[in-house]
């Protein structure tokens, strides 16, 4: 990407039935997962039959609920989550119900001024067919200033997949503070498989395997593509 | 008790929305933040869990005032104990790493010194291992130098790491891959895609 | 290079490498064609001899009449399976083993996940036979002292008769390489690996190619051990094998000394023949080394390299990452570099020794020898 991002991190979340309590540190230690010295110093938010989550600072954080699993990653390289969680539904746990699943990547990057940042939601948004309160949005100075708050696309005619969908989001950044120039973007890329398929894990996790850097390719594309805006 | 929570859609397979913002907690838990996504996801999932436990409650009373005892129903319920969230933890910011070149090697050989290994890569979408490397050794972690042997496979990023406090420093992450097991399923259909070739190859079937 | 196409009363022999690897493209006259091997070439990422052809105009779909692959190795093969594709007419072989079942079971346990970013010999092997499936053709196997193809290369006159014959692997080979596959494949709950690059070159074709009068020797990458009944021992001394001597050698496993055999030079090629190679980096190693660049000129002035010597390291990376390889003493070099070629023509009744031209990249074995010493 031509705009080196200050905040990015990829997630794989996957949508099935799992049990929270057992995504517990020591459990994965235990199973090779993670390295003894990652659970040891792994920061506990809850750990309850309905929700557990986790960070295991530099390396992993982990949201599990019933339906939900998510684990992101903030550092390269990001394989890594995708190597988890082979090992811990291709492994461990295969006959885990997974139907869906997203590859995420989402980044925030400046794009130097106010005003670039302003072009560009323009650009994607113009105020004009808004007409008159069109001119009011845009309007105002400072943090009175509005505009684009949140722009999604969705591309639906995959052939590299039973079903899914890719998901680009982009907004105003939050994370990049001080300065009203940061450009958050956010690329959901999911996958459905066939109910007769969704009975285990294996489906999934060999899309996982097959796509994982594709995907992270093809979503640096779209977001270098805005970057390309900017620059 | 809560207002309604905005897009925490648990059916997609999207990241959660990042900054929602609630004006009351949940009297049930203990927050030490004033808003994260995962504390309206928690506080969703003990209000559930409550008004489950709050039924039974109600027909436990229910049936005593009418005379009736269910000393083992009342004694199967349990009201769990309130957590404790540490959620500046969850929701501290992390250092952040993007990679300016990104490859993934394949140990070809090693030496004393060096690690030799072929890399495609990945920056450039290359999808053969168009270039070689001599790695000193101590490139890699005590832990994965341990795992290398011929056939090992590892990434390779180099970029600038963000600190949360804003420090920026040029990093160079080497890591092995700890690759997933093979599976009997996985061995069995390999080999009776392999026997239909076989006849193919050799009787045309 | 000559760009224009061959007459039809020439023969033309092209060797393409290393880019990714190396591939030979004969036109044994008449507008008949062989390949032997793929490779990439460097500049379009496309099979070479696919390039070379389109560039000359000829149509590979009715010019090449039979493929050759010697060897599963990724430096043999690559972008075959497109070659392949586009020659709807041509014949296809390879080694007898690779159509086993131990090996067969191989190739599908390695091809059933794509755990790895690249392509490797083993799924390209796998996409041609998955080809090779949808056309209903059936593969010849290449065994030793097998005859693989017989033309008659003057379709007027049914002279010129153009036969390419195997020379190996030997049945011992054979044996052995099934028997190591064996031992490769996997058991349930180990660790998922990429096959690291074999070592030993035990089922390589080489091949004897007549067009007329001419004979060529295909050296392949088939090595010499000294253990009877396999390598260059067991050609040598086949008493099946065509007897003649060659004018021009395509010589084995880039020059080495393990690919070396010094009957092969003096009961198998004229006094001093034309010899090709191409060379082959592996981090710190190359071939042909300075001593197999030395030995070769004293066997013959005619000796050509389609490349260069030494790999270069990889430019263009951003500064930062090229300062922390610099910090690091780390060297990354391309393994890749510029694919080169040799040409060699002649007439079709022998009656001119080859005439030969270089493209950029390639030179004579004496000005390698003088780019290594620097």
């Amino acid at each position: 990407m031509r705009i080196e991002p200050e905040v990015s991190q990829v997630a794989v979340v996957l949508l099935g039935h799992f049990n929270p309590a057992i995504f517990q540190p020591w459990w994965m230690a235990r199973h090779g997962l993670i390295s003894d010295a990652a659970a040891e110093s792994a920061q506990i938010g809850v750990v309850h039959p309905d929700i557990t989550a986790f960070v295991i600072e530099g390396q992993f954080s982990f949201e599990v609920q019933r339906e939900r699993l998510a684990i992101t990653r903030t550092v390269s390289p990001y394989i890594l989550v995708a190597d988890v969680i082979s090992k811990m539904f291709g492994d461990l746990l295969p006959h885990t119900p997974v139907a869906r699943m997203g590859i995420n990547f989402m980044v925030h990057f400046d794009a130097g001024s106010l005003a670039k940042r302003d072009e560009i939601g323009q650009m994607l948004a113009p105020p004009a067919p808004w007409g008159e309160w069109g001119k009011l949005v845009s309007s105002g100075e400072g943090k009175m200033h509005g505009g684009m708050q949140s722009l999604s696309m969705i591309q639906r005619n995959l052939d590299d997949r039973p079903a899914g969908h890719i998901l680009a989001k982009i907004e105003p950044s939050s994370r990049i503070k001080g300065r009203m120039s940061g450009i958050y973007m956010e690329i959901n890329d999911h996958y459905e498989v066939p109910e007769e398929q969704a009975q285990d894990a294996r489906a999934i996790v060999t899309i996982l395997q097959e796509r994982f850097d594709r995907s992270l390719a093809n979503s640096r594309k779209i977001v270098d593509q805005i970057m390309s805006l900017v620059k | 008790m809560n207002k309604p929570l905005r897009n925490l859609d648990l059916t997609t397979s999207a990241p959660l929305d990042r900054d929602v913002v609630l004006s009351d907690a949940s009297a049930n838990l203990e927050f030490r933040e004033s808003s994260s996504v995962l504390k309206d996801l928690v506080t969703a999932q003990m209000d559930r869990f409550a008004k489950q436990r709050k039924a039974e409650r109600i027909a436990i009373s229910t049936n005593v005032t009418q005379g009736v005892r269910f000393d083992t129903l009342s004694s199967t319920v349990e009201i769990p104990p309130t957590p404790v969230l540490g959620m500046a933890t969850l929701t501290r910011p992390q250092a952040t790493f993007s990679p300016l070149q990104e490859w993934e090697g394949y140990v070809v050989s090693l030496t004393d010194t060096h690690v030799l290994a072929n890399l495609v890569d990945l920056t450039s979408e290359a999808t053969r291992p168009g270039q070689q490397a001599e790695i000193p050794r101590e490139e890699f972690s005590d832990a994965d130098i341990e795992k290398l042997s011929e056939g090992s496979v590892f990434r390779w990023a180099i970029g600038y790491q963000r600190l949360p406090g804003g420090t920026k420093t040029r990093v160079s992450q080497i890591i092995v891959r700890d690759l997933p097991k093979w599976i009997a399923s996985e061995l069995d259909e390999a080999k009776q895609r392999a026997a239909v070739l076989f006849k193919f190859l050799n009787r045309g079937e | 290079m000559d760009l224009k196409p061959p007459l039809e009363t020439e023969v033309e022999i092209t060797i393409f490498g290393p880019g990714f690897g190396e591939c030979i493209l004969v036109h044994a006259g008449f507008n008949e064609w062989i390949v032997v091997d793929s490779c990439l070439d460097s500049t379009s990422g496309r099979p070479a001899a696919l390039s070379h052809l389109e560039s000359i105009g000829v149509d590979p779909a009715s010019a090449i009449k039979f493929v050759l692959v010697t060897h599963w190795h990724d430096d043999h093969i690559g972008g075959m399976a497109e070659l392949l594709a586009a020659c709807t007419r041509a014949e296809f072989a390879c080694s007898a083993a690779l159509t086993q079942s131990e090996f067969l079971k191989f190739l599908e346990i390695l091809n059933s996940r794509s755990l790895f970013k690249q392509s490797s010999g083993a799924s390209e092997l796998h996409r041609i036979f998955s080809l090779l499936r949808t056309r209903h053709q059936r593969p010849k196997f290449a065994i030793a002292d097998r005859p693989l193809l017989r033309l008659a290369s003057d379709p007027r006159t049914a002279g010129s008769i153009c036969e390419l014959v195997a020379l190996s692997p030997s049945d011992l080979e054979i044996q052995r390489f099934l028997q190591a596959v064996s031992g490769l494949i996997p058991q349930t709950n180990s660790t998922k690996f990429r096959l690291p690059s074999p070592k030993q070159n035990d089922l390589s074709v080489a091949a004897w190619l007549s067009v007329g009068p001419l004979q060529i020797l295909l050296g392949a990458d088939l090595e010499e051990r000294g253990i009877a009944g396999r390598g260059w021992i067991a050609v040598v001394g086949s008493p099946t094998r065509p007897q003649a001597q060659a004018s021009l050698f395509k010589m084995a496993h880039h020059g080495s000394e393990t690919g070396h055999f010094d009957p092969v030079w003096t009961r198998m090629l004229d006094a001093r023949p034309v010899a090709v190679l191409t060379p082959w980096t592996l981090g710190g190693s190359q071939l042909p080394s300075a001593g197999d660049c030395r030995r070769i000129m004293g066997l013959t002035p005619f000796a050509y390299s389609t490349s260069r010597p030494r790999p270069q390291r990889v430019r263009n990376l951003p500064a930062p990452v090229a300062r922390t390889l610099r910090e690091g003493n780390i060297v990354v070099t391309d393994s890749e570099p510029p694919t080169g070629s040799v040409q060699l023509r002649t007439s079709i009744d022998g009656s001119a020794p080859w005439k030969v031209a270089l493209s950029a990249e390639a030179m004579s074995l004496t000005d390698y020898l003088r780019a290594i010493a620097r």
